[in-house]
């Protein structure tokens, strides 16, 4: 457990952008958490003062035209930001690495159709599609994060794919095979655990999208109206800016600092897995 | 005499890969261009015995091997083990077949997936083929095995990953690793040619061993003569997708009869700085076995070929006893 | 016949971060002109790093001690400058993959005459061509070569390319680094036999690393066998082969099978390479050596003559030469 947890000091302690990512991302995690401790006012509240300049009446931040605090809506939005980062990265994800090992591995006529849906999707003009559906089957949070999930997994597919081409050439998959192991098995035990590094990287830069996304949505009125969502937050307050700045600037800056610090801890990942900076047991 | 138990028959196998030339759409009559990796090739193996095969590279040796263990399929031909088709033991129970067949393979660094220890990867076979009652004896079985062969401490080995352990390790484990199937036919494809000098004689031995003691019959595929001379009892040598010579190890290399065999053992260096060598030297280097023939496909290196050689592929000469070349110049 | 390359107490040390491998460790030999001289070695043996280092291609956090006096000058202590000249000029080199020395996009002939001219750059295409085609026969490659891009000809054949622009310089001193590792036994053979036959008409001192004992066998007056960046043995290759002193060159012998002699059981040497980033106290072999005292595991065993040409890092060599 100890030399576990020297691993990962090390490994930390040699990548910067790594380092900065899981510390960002332990402190977004820190106020999701503690976010009622934090604030010492109710975000969905609506309170007398209506845009009230940062400073005033206690509101650090200030207030906008409804009234409610925008300091505390920023800790509770960390929540929306990182609930449709997380969701919909693990559709993504999960969807990627299944088409894209299957299709990789099993090679031909299957990969053929796989190959052609993933290019599909590639094509496709993402945010349309997802505007579509949103008006389609309405705005709620479920819906917008599913509709990122399953309009994103082609990029990881693409990656899974190219792994499990190369993967299934390599000795130990032959020798899976010829030990008796089912295509199955081979799939599960040895193509996705050797394969999936490179897609874990790229579904946690992912999150970074996911995250735009969800705030162009919403900055679009196309939001889930009973969540508080930095997106809304800007949208809000964009009638507003002239005279009152602050509602649409703080929330502008949480997303770019949301956004830099998932970017960085995927590109971190990415480093640290990539077979060219990490010694692995290929000689 | 050829009459003793035929164990392992290996029918007319070959193996064909489309030309790729780039075009998609071919004129009608137009002929269809074949890598032949394989070029028909039958042999007997009895149990207990080890055959090389030896040849450059590019002659198919590895095909046949892969072939051998079912992880390509042939294009025509089969192998028979005990007399049964292999085709059909793979239609009825694959995992029968699996365990009867077995290949070691050239590159122990990649044998192993690198995110499990030894133990996970050697526990997976005997779990999958119900070897064992529980796991604490397939782990007890792991390490008899391991010291068994010479891997001490075993439980240190068990809790290693690939990447910790040396080749020599890493060849000895994959070689336990067969031995718990118990097969009957075992395929080693350069086993050692990537190992050091120094480690390489224990999993020589160990193959000896296993083909002695388990009476299990092995195909040794190496391009180092000197080693397969050492190893085997007999001696198949190819050359594009085909045998051109066969017969005992010791006659094969001591009196070769085919052209080829006998540059490829002149043109091999020996550590015995005082050894006789004839000098043989052939043109170029093996051609691509692309729609070859129809004459010897040896011909157009041939230091002694003659008009006759190149229209049509020569008759098998049978020597003395089972050794037999492939060759239109031999006398009877 | 005088020394052309005298390598005294020569210790390569890579360094990284965290650790400090001594790759090559007090290395002393010298050839000399004319003569060829193998060395042998397992991997981890430091032979290559020891050619990268008398070559000065190492990498750059590399600390090198020692000398290595060739033609008069120490070619660890020269400027980069003087050391640029020596190269291809004096000192030529040959590795083991040739198609990752010639780029793919020219020809092969626009490549012999840049490396021509990087140390004549008054000569002449036509110059230039005429001592290509004197090289290409020597090594046995017909002449349409020259007009040739790599990707057209094979390993051999890139094998052949490399050696005569090796030669292009006429240099003293020709070192292998397992050319002929990659390569098939018939071309292996093939070439091996061109290399003895072109050295008949040229003067050239040749030394060749390798793993493969019997390429020196076949090509080499000398021998020397290294082990974990040690030098265990030096001598005559007749004698070195047919009466091994070292414990070590003895267990390689035994686990090299012979091609038509006799068939004794193969036996491997037990244990492993040391970790080289540990001060080793005694003889490096020790720990795998069927022979080793208290003795050899406490101090290093001396160079000892064990003929008139060889020599040995063993306390079973020094109690042979007192007993006598």
């Amino acid at each position: 457990m100890k030399k576990l947890w020297n691993k990962i000091w090390n490994t930390l302690r040699s990548d910067g952008q790594l380092c900065f990512g899981v510390v960002g991302i332990l402190v977004l995690l820190f106020v999701v958490v503690a976010a009622p401790v934090l604030t010492s006012h109710d975000p969905y509240f609506y309170g007398p003062d209506s845009l009230a300049a940062p400073g005033v009446n206690g509101h650090l931040l200030g207030t906008n035209h409804m009234g409610q605090d925008v300091l505390s809506m920023l800790l509770y939005g960390v929540r929306t930001s990182l609930m449709v980062a997380v969701v919909s990265s693990l559709i993504s994800g999960v969807l990627g690495v299944l088409i894209g090992g299957l299709g990789g591995y099993f090679g031909g006529k299957v990969d053929l159709v796989v190959s052609e849906i993933i290019n599909i999707f590639l094509m496709i003009p993402t945010f349309f599609l997802i505007m579509l559906i949103i008006s389609l089957f309405g705005s709620n949070i479920k819906n917008v994060m599913i509709v990122i999930g399953i309009t994103t997994w082609s990029s990881n597919a693409k990656l899974m794919r190219a792994q499990a081409l190369s993967l299934r050439e390599r000795t130990f998959v032959k020798s899976a095979i010829a030990l008796g192991e089912t295509r199955v098995q081979v799939l599960f035990k040895y193509i996705l655990p050797n394969g999936i590094f490179p897609v874990i990287a790229n579904t946690t830069r992912g999150m970074a999208g996911a995250i735009l996304t969800e705030a162009s949505l919403s900055f679009l009125g196309l939001g889930d109206p009973n969540i508080i969502s930095w997106g809304q937050m800007i949208y809000q307050g964009k009638e507003y800016i002239t005279s009152s700045w602050w509602v649409s600037t703080f929330s502008g800056v949480a997303i770019i600092i949301t956004v830099i610090i998932f970017y960085m801890l995927g590109d971190g990942l990415n480093h640290v897995i990539n077979p060219k900076y990490s010694q692995g047991g290929k000689k | 005499m050829e009459n003793k138990t035929e164990f392992i028959k290996i029918q007319d196998i070959q193996k064909f890969y489309p030309y790729k030339d780039g075009k998609i759409f071919h004129k009608r009559g137009e002929e269809r261009k074949f890598v032949k990796a394989v070029d028909g090739v039958s042999l007997t193996i009895e149990r207990g015995e080890i055959l090389g095969v030896i040849g450059e590279s590019g002659c198919g040796k590895s095909t046949l091997g892969r072939i051998l263990v079912r992880l390509e399929a042939p294009t025509s031909g089969d192998v028979f083990l005990d007399g049964v088709s292999t085709e059909r033991i793979l239609r009825q129970d694959p995992k029968q077949f699996r365990r009867n067949v077995q290949i070691i393979f050239q590159n122990p660094f990649d044998t192993f997936t690198p995110r499990d220890t030894i133990q996970k990867i050697l526990l997976r076979p005997l779990k999958h083929h119900n070897i064992g009652r529980d796991t604490a004896e397939r782990v007890e079985m792991c390490k008899t095995a391991l010291e068994a062969g010479g891997l001490r401490p075993a439980e240190d080995i068990l809790s290693r990953y690939p990447h910790e352990l040396s080749g020599g390790q890493l060849q000895r484990i994959s070689i336990i690793r067969s031995m718990f199937l118990k097969p009957g036919f075992i395929i080693a494809d350069e086993p050692v040619s990537m190992l050091d000098v120094s480690v390489r004689a224990e999993i020589i031995n160990m193959l000896i061993d296993l083909a002695r003691n388990q009476n299990a019959a092995v195909v040794f595929i190496s391009h180092d003569i000197a080693l397969t001379r050492y190893i085997s009892d007999r001696i198949a040598v190819m050359y594009l997708g085909r045998i051109v010579e066969y017969g005992t190890a010791d006659e094969v290399i001591q009196n070769p009869q085919h052209p080829y065999t006998r540059a490829l053992i002149s043109n091999c260096a020996s550590i015995d700085p005082f050894e006789e060598r004839e000098e043989l030297s052939i043109g170029g280097e093996p051609p691509t076995p692309v729609n070859p023939g129809p004459g010897c496909y040896f011909a157009p290196r041939c230091y002694m070929a003659t008009e006759a050689c190149f229209k049509s592929y020569p008759q098998r000469r049978d020597l003395s006893g089972c050794h037999y070349a492939v060759c239109s110049r031999i006398e009877k | 016949m005088g020394a052309i390359l005298t390598v005294k107490d020569l210790n390569v040390t890579y360094i990284n971060k965290t650790r400090r491998v001594m790759a090559v460790r007090r290395a002393s030999f010298s050839i000399d002109k004319g003569d060829s001289l193998g060395i042998v070695g397992e991997s981890g043996s430091g032979k290559s790093t020891l050619a990268m280092a008398l070559l000065r291609l190492h990498p750059k956090s590399t600390e090198i001690t020692g000398e290595a006096l060739f033609d008069g000058k120490d070619l660890l202590s020269i400027s980069e400058a003087e050391m640029n000249e020596l190269r291809w000029m004096k000192l030529a080199v040959v590795f083991q993959k040739a198609m990752n020395a010639l780029s793919p996009v020219h020809r092969i002939s626009t490549q012999i005459e840049d490396i021509y001219r990087v140390h004549c750059p008054s000569a002449s295409g036509e110059e230039i061509q005429e001592r290509a085609m004197e090289l290409l026969k020597l090594v046995n490659l017909p002449p349409r070569v020259y007009r040739l891009y790599p990707h057209e000809m094979s390993g051999g054949m890139l094998q052949r390319v490399a050696i005569a622009i090796s030669l292009l310089h006429h240099p003293q001193l020709l070192i292998f680094d397992e050319a002929t590792t990659a390569l098939d036994v018939v071309t292996q053979g093939q070439i091996l036999r061109e290399i003895l036959e072109m050295e008949k008409t040229l003067e050239t001192t040749r030394i060749m690393i390798t793993h493969d004992m019997s390429v020196v066998a076949t090509t080499c007056n000398k021998v020397a066998v290294m082990y974990a960046g040690e030098l265990m043995e030096f001598g005559m290759v007749k004698d070195v082969l047919t009466r091994p002193r070292h414990p070590y060159t003895q267990g390689l012998q035994d686990s090299f099978p012979s091609l038509k002699g006799e068939n004794p059981k193969l036996l491997s040497i037990p244990g492993f390479l040391p970790d080289l980033s540990k001060d080793i106290p005694g003889c490096v072999f020790a720990p795998r050596c069927a022979h080793a005292t208290e003795r050899c595991r406490r101090e290093k065993p001396p160079m000892t003559k064990t003929s008139e040409a060889g020599q040995a890092a063993c306390w079973l060599c020094v109690g042979d030469e007192n007993g006598k």
